[in-house]
C-alpha cells in the first residue's frame, strides 16, 4: 500500500529564524534521561539544513495513476486520492476514524483530512489547516442533487494563533452530466464572502446514489483549491 | 482498536521535518512597510517620513555613510505608535567617553501617526529623536506625507534641535544644552523649543521593487562639524531603494554632497508563524463510543493496569506525559506532564483526545490536570460527549463545555515508577554584553553540562557547570566611582576567575499551599554571584488577570572562581546586605498588553521599583521595555541614571513550525550597574504557572482541536 505524505509548506525564512539561530546553537548537544537540552538547536537545524540542501526543490514522489489503482483494487478501507496543485504535492488517505457523518482520512505521516460525504469540514498537520467548516444543509443538497443557497462558516488558525473565521454566501446548482466522472452529475457552489469580492467554486461530480466521487474544493488561503477523488467507498 | 491506529499514524517529528518543502507559493513582498532611512524610521534618506509600519512590525536596520554608523531596532508598539532603539558609532569625534576618537551612543525615539492618509489628506506623524538620553541625536519634528501620483510621495515637515539647524524660520524660546541628571532621562526641557526649519523630500516607486527619493535635509551636522569630521557642502541628499522579496530594503544613498551611503533594513511581524496554526502532525480523532455501550460497567472489576499502558502509549505518541490517573466507574482523572507543547490547550486537547480513543465507554467525565514541577496548576473538566459532538466545530463551542478550575488537591499522585527522575545534558553556550565604550559586542564561547535529578515531583536538584574555550568577557576594564556596595560591577572578575564555573547548584521545593497560592523554596548556589535561600509565594487564581507574588532572598556573594566557596559582603563600597527581596503585582490588560510591578529593596540594599509592559501576543511572542528606580541617587547611579531596558521573547514555536514550550529572551539594557539590581533565581512562579491558567488558555483556544 503506497499511501504517501501530502507535502508541508514553510514560510520564509525570515529574521526571528536568524534571531533564534543566534539563541540556539548550531552545534551538536547531547543529552540523557528527562530532556533538559534545547530543542531549538535541532529544529531550526532540520529546518535550515532542508532548505540549504533544496531537498524540498524536488518534492516527494508524485503519487502515479498506476499506483493509485493498484492502491485501490488492494485496500479494504475507503481510499481517496488528494491533489493540492498549489501546494505542488498530492496522497492517497486512507480512512481511519468515522464520527457521527465526518470520516476522517491519513496520510502515513500522521496528517489527516476529514470530509462529510465528501465535502471538507476539516485538516490537520498540512500548514494552513481548515480548522472546521460548517455549511447547513449543503450534504443535502448534494446528496438530493439539488439547487440551493446555503451560509457557509471555515475556521482557521492565524500566525499568532487566534481563530479567524469567514463568512460565506454560497449558491448551489446543478451543472448537468459531469464531463469528470462518466455518469455523474456535477453540481457547482459558488461562494462569495461576505463584505469582500473574494469568491471561490467548488465543483462536485455526484453520482445516482448521492455520493461525491470526485470534487475540487477550496481548503483556504493557503493550501488553494484541493482536487480529491474517491477511488473505493 | 486504538493501538492499530496509533501504528497507521506513527510518525515523529523528525519525519515531517524531513518533509519540508520550499515549493511555497511566491511570498509576495511584504504589504505596507515604508521605506526606512538611515536612522531606522520610515523615512526618505535621512529625513523621516509620516509613514508608519504595520501594527507590530519589528524592524532591525544598519546603515551609514562617512563618520556615521546607525544601528536601530523599531516596533509598533500600536497601530499609531511606535518606538526605536539605535545604537551609533561616530567616528573622528571628541566628546566626554569616546575612545580613541571612537563615540557609541545610544538614543531611543518615539513616533505617533496623527492623522492617517485619506483622499485629501495627508499622513502626519509627531516624532520625539534621542528623547532620552545625552540628545546628541535629539530632534523633534512635525511630518506630513501624502500619495500625489501613484507611487510619488511628497514629504514635508518642520524639525527642531538637530532637526531645526538649517535655515530656521522661527525660534520658540530656549533650548537648554545641559543634561538632566546624568542622561538617560527625558529631554523634555528641549522639546519643540529653539530654533525651527523645514525639510523635505520626494519619494518615487517605479516599481514594486525599485524607488528613488531626494531630499532637502534641515540638518547641518553642527555637533559633528565642530568636535569632528564632517563636511557639509549640501543640504540635499539622494537614493536608491531596492526592496527584497522578504520586504527587507537595501538602499544606496549619496550624502551630504560628498558621501556615499548605505543602508539595510530587514523586518519581523510577530502576528506571522513559519506554519500558520502549526506545521506539527495531525491529532488521533476522537472515537465516539458505540450507542449504549457507556452503561457497561463490566471493566470496573477487571482491573486497570492495561488502561495506562495504553493511554501512556497513546499520549507518548504525542510529545505527553502520563504522570498518574485515577479511574472511577464515571469519571478519570488524569495527571499531566507537557514538555511539547508551548500552546496548553493544544496539550489538553491531544490528552482528550487519546483518553476517547482508550478509556472505558462508561466514563464520561474527563479532568485533565496539569502539572509542573509537582504543582497541580489546574484542572479541565471535558465530557466525553462534547468531545465526540464538537471534534469537527467551531473551538468556541468546546471552550464554552470545558470547566477550567483550580488544581489545588485535584491531581492524582504520581505513579510510583515515575519518580525519581534524572536527566543531563552537554551543550555550548554563548554569553554576551554590549555597549561597553571599549568594545561594543564582548562574547564569551564554551560547554555547559547540566543535570537535575528529581526525588519526588515537587523537589528538584540540579546544578550547571560551564567550562569556557575562547572570549573576551573577562577583558572588561571598567571601573566605577560607585557610592553602592559592589553587587553587579565585578562582573568582569567572576567572567575571569570562574573557568570552570559552578554556574548554579540547588535544591528547589514547588508547592500548593492552599487554594490559588503557589511556593516555591530554593537553596544553594542559586546564581553565579550569589549563594542563599530565595522563596517565593504567588496568588494566582485560575480565572484571574492579576496576580500578586513575594519573594525574600537571603544571600552571600560567592567566590569569584565560582567554586563552592563564600566571600565576604564587604566590598570596597560598602556591605552588601543578606536579605533583599519585592513585592509583585502582575496583569493581563487583555488589549495584547501585560504589566508588572515590582517594589522592594534591592540586592545593594537600594530600595525602589520596577515597572514593566510588554505587548504580548498569543503566539508567544513579546515585545516590552522596563524602568527600575531606586533611591540611589542619579549622579551615583552613574551614566543612564537608572536601569532600564527593553527585551524581545521570541518562541520557537512559532518561528519553526514545530510545537515548543522554548523561548529565547533578549534583553538590551543599560551598563550593568550596582543600583536596581535584583538576584537572578531560576524557576519563578508566574511564568511557570499563567500559561496553564486564564486568559491565557482562552487566547490559544484554537489549538485545542490541532
Amino acid at each position: 500500500m503506497s499511501v504517501t505524505q501530502v507535502q508541508r509548506r514553510t514560510g520564509r525564512f525570515g529574521l526571528g529564524k536568524l534571531l533564534a539561530l543566534g539563541c540556539a546553537t548550531l552545534l551538536a548537544a547531547c543529552s540523557g534521561g528527562e530532556n533538559l537540552s534545547s530543542d531549538a538547536g535541532s529544529l531550526v537545524r532540520d529546518t535550515f539544513a532542508n532548505r540549504l540542501s533544496g531537498r524540498g526543490n524536488s518534492g516527494p514522489a508524485r503519487v502515479t495513476p498506476e499506483q493509485a489503482q493498484q492502491a485501490a483494487a488492494q485496500s479494504t478501507q475507503p481510499l481517496v486520492l488528494i491533489d493540492f496543485p498549489r501546494v505542488g504535492s498530492n496522497a492517497l488517505i486512507l480512512k481511519i476514524a468515522q464520527n457521527g457523518p465526518v470520516t476522517t482520512f491519513a496520510t502515513a505521516s500522521r496528517q489527516t483530512v476529514s470530509l462529510e460525504n465528501g465535502l471538507a469540514r476539516g485538516s490537520r498537520g498540512l500548514g494552513g489547516d481548515l480548522m472546521s467548516a460548517s455549511f447547513g444543509n449543503l450534504p443535502s443538497l448534494i446528496a438530493n442533487r439539488r439547487s440551493g443557497t446555503i451560509r457557509r462558516e471555515m475556521r482557521f488558525l492565524d500566525g499568532e494563533d487566534i481563530t479567524v473565521r469567514f463568512q460565506f454566501t454560497c449558491e448551489v446548482q446543478v451543472d448537468g452530466p459531469s464531463p469528470v466522472v462518466k455518469g455523474t452529475t456535477a453540481m457547482i457552489e459558488t461562494c462569495k464572502e461576505d463584505g469582500t469580492w473574494f469568491v471561490f467554486n467548488n465543483k462536485y461530480a455526484v453520482d445516482g446514489r448521492g455520493r461525491v466521487v470526485a470534487s475540487e474544493q477550496w481548503f483556504g488561503n493557503r493550501l488553494g483549491m484541493a482536487n480529491l477523488k474517491h477511488l473505493r467507498f | 482498536m486504538p493501538n492499530t491506529l496509533t501504528a497507521t499514524l506513527r510518525g515523529s517529528v523528525a519525519a515531517t521535518l524531513a518533509g519540508l518543502t520550499v515549493l511555497a507559493a511566491p511570498t509576495a513582498i511584504a504589504e505596507g512597510i515604508p521605506s526606512y532611512n538611515l536612522y531606522g524610521l520610515p523615512g526618505l534618506i535621512d529625513m523621516p517620513t509620516a509613514r508608519v509600519a504595520p501594527d507590530a512590525t519589528i524592524s532591525t536596520t544598519l546603515g551609514g555613510g562617512g563618520t556615521q554608523a546607525r544601528a536601530t531596532l523599531s516596533f509598533q508598539i500600536t497601530p499609531r505608535l511606535s518606538g526605536s532603539f539605535r545604537y551609533s558609532r561616530i567616528s573622528d569625534f571628541s566628546a566626554r567617553g569616546a575612545v580613541d576618537g571612537v563615540f557609541y551612543d545610544r538614543s531611543f525615539d518615539l513616533r505617533y501617526q496623527v492623522l492617517q492618509e485619506g483622499d485629501y489628506l495627508p499622513d502626519i506623524t509627531i516624532g520625539l529623536q534621542d528623547f532620552i538620553g545625552t540628545g546628541l541625536y535629539g530632534g523633534e519634528y512635525l511630518v506630513a506625507t501624502k500619495e500625489v501620483l501613484p507611487g510619488l510621495d511628497v514629504t514635508g515637515g518642520i524639525g527642531w534641535g538637530r532637526l531645526g539647524s538649517r535655515n530656521p524660520f522661527a525660534t520658540l524660546g530656549d533650548r537648554p544644552e545641559e543634561l538632566l541628571g546624568e542622561g538617560g532621562l527625558p529631554t523634555y526641557d528641549r522639546w519643540f523649543r529653539g530654533d525651527a526649519a523645514g525639510f523635505g523630500g520626494l519619494s518615487y516607486a517605479v516599481s514594486e521593487r525599485l524607488a528613488f527619493s531626494a531630499e532637502y535635509s534641515s540638518d547641518t551636522y553642527a555637533a559633528e562639524r565642530t568636535r569632528g569630521e564632517h563636511d557639509d557642502d549640501s543640504p540635499w541628499n539622494f537614493g536608491i531603494d531596492y526592496r527584497l522579496a522578504s520586504g527587507g530594503q537595501l538602499s544606496l544613498y549619496h550624502l551630504y554632497g560628498n558621501t556615499i551611503g548605505v543602508q539595510f533594513s530587514a523586518h519581523i511581524n510577530p502576528k506571522t508563524s513559519a506554519v500558520p496554526g502549526g506545521g506539527e502532525s495531525a491529532p488521533v480523532p476522537v472515537a465516539p463510543r458505540a450507542p449504549g455501550a457507556a452503561s457497561d460497567l463490566g471493566w470496573v472489576t477487571a482491573g486497570t493496569g492495561s488502561y495506562r499502558s495504553s493511554l501512556e502509549t497513546a499520549m507518548t505518541n504525542d510529545g505527553l506525559v502520563l504522570e498518574g490517573m485515577t479511574l472511577e466507574p464515571r469519571r478519570a482523572v488524569v495527571r499531566l506532564r507537557n514538555p511539547r507543547y508551548g500552546q496548553v490547550p493544544q496539550a489538553i486537547g491531544r490528552t482528550a483526545r487519546a483518553m476517547t480513543r482508550v478509556l472505558p465507554a462508561s466514563i464520561e467525565t474527563f479532568v485533565i490536570v496539569p502539572v509542573v514541577n509537582g504543582m497541580a496548576l489546574s484542572a479541565v473538566t471535558l465530557q466525553r460527549s462534547d468531545l465526540e459532538a464538537l471534534e469537527h466545530r467551531d473551538n468556541a463551542e468546546m471552550l464554552a463545555r470545558a470547566a477550567i478550575t483550580d488544581g489545588f488537591g485535584r491531581a492524582p499522585s504520581a505513579f510510583d515508577d515515575e519518580y525519581p527522575r534524572f536527566g543531563w545534558a552537554i551543550a555550548p553556550y554563548a554569553q554576551y554584553s554590549v555597549f561597553d565604550p571599549e568594545s561594543p559586542l564582548r562574547a564569551d564561547f564554551g560547554i555547559r553540562a547540566k543535570a537535575s535529578y528529581r526525588p519526588t515531583p515537587n523537589l528538584v536538584l540540579s546544578g550547571s557547570l560551564t567550562k569556557r574555550l575562547s572570549g573576551n568577557l573577562s577583558d572588561i576594564d571598567r571601573k566605577d566611582d560607585d557610592a553602592l556596595p559592589l553587587v553587579r560591577t565585578e562582573k568582569a572578575r567572576y567572567a575571569k576567575e570562574g573557568d570552570p564555573a559552578i554556574e548554579t547548584l540547588t535544591l528547589a521545593h514547588y508547592g500548593r499551599v492552599a487554594p490559588n497560592v503557589y511556593s516555591r523554596v530554593t537553596a544553594g548556589y542559586l546564581e553565579e554571584m550569589y549563594a542563599g535561600v530565595s522563596g517565593e509565594l504567588l496568588w494566582k487564581p485560575v480565572d484571574s488577570r492579576l496576580a500578586l507574588g513575594a519573594e525574600v532572598n537571603y544571600v552571600k556573594p560567592r567566590d569569584f572562581d565560582q567554586m563552592l566557596g563564600l566571600r565576604s559582603s564587604e566590598t570596597r563600597t560598602g556591605t552588601i546586605p543578606d536579605v533583599n527581596g519585592h513585592v509583585s503585582a502582575y496583569y493581563d490588560f487583555g488589549n495584547g498588553f501585560h504589566g508588572q510591578l515590582d517594589v522592594g529593596s534591592y540586592l545593594a540594599g537600594d530600595l525602589g521599583a520596577t515597572v514593566a509592559l510588554d505587548r504580548e501576543f498569543v503566539n508567544g511572542w513579546r515585545v516590552g521595555a522596563y524602568a527600575t528606580v531606586t533611591n540611589t541617587k542619579f549622579e551615583d547611579f552613574g551614566e543612564g541614571s537608572f536601569d532600564k531596558g527593553i527585551r524581545i521573547t521570541i518562541p520557537l514555536g512559532a518561528v519553526s513550525g514545530q510545537p515548543s514550550t522554548e523561548r529565547s529572551e533578549f534583553a538590551i539594557q543599560s551598563l550593568t550597574r550596582d543600583g536596581g539590581a535584583r538576584l537572578n533565581v531560576d524557576g519563578r512562579l508566574y511564568e511557570e504557572v499563567r500559561s496553564y491558567h486564564q486568559p491565557e488558555m482562552a487566547k490559544s483556544w484554537g489549538k485545542f482541536w490541532r
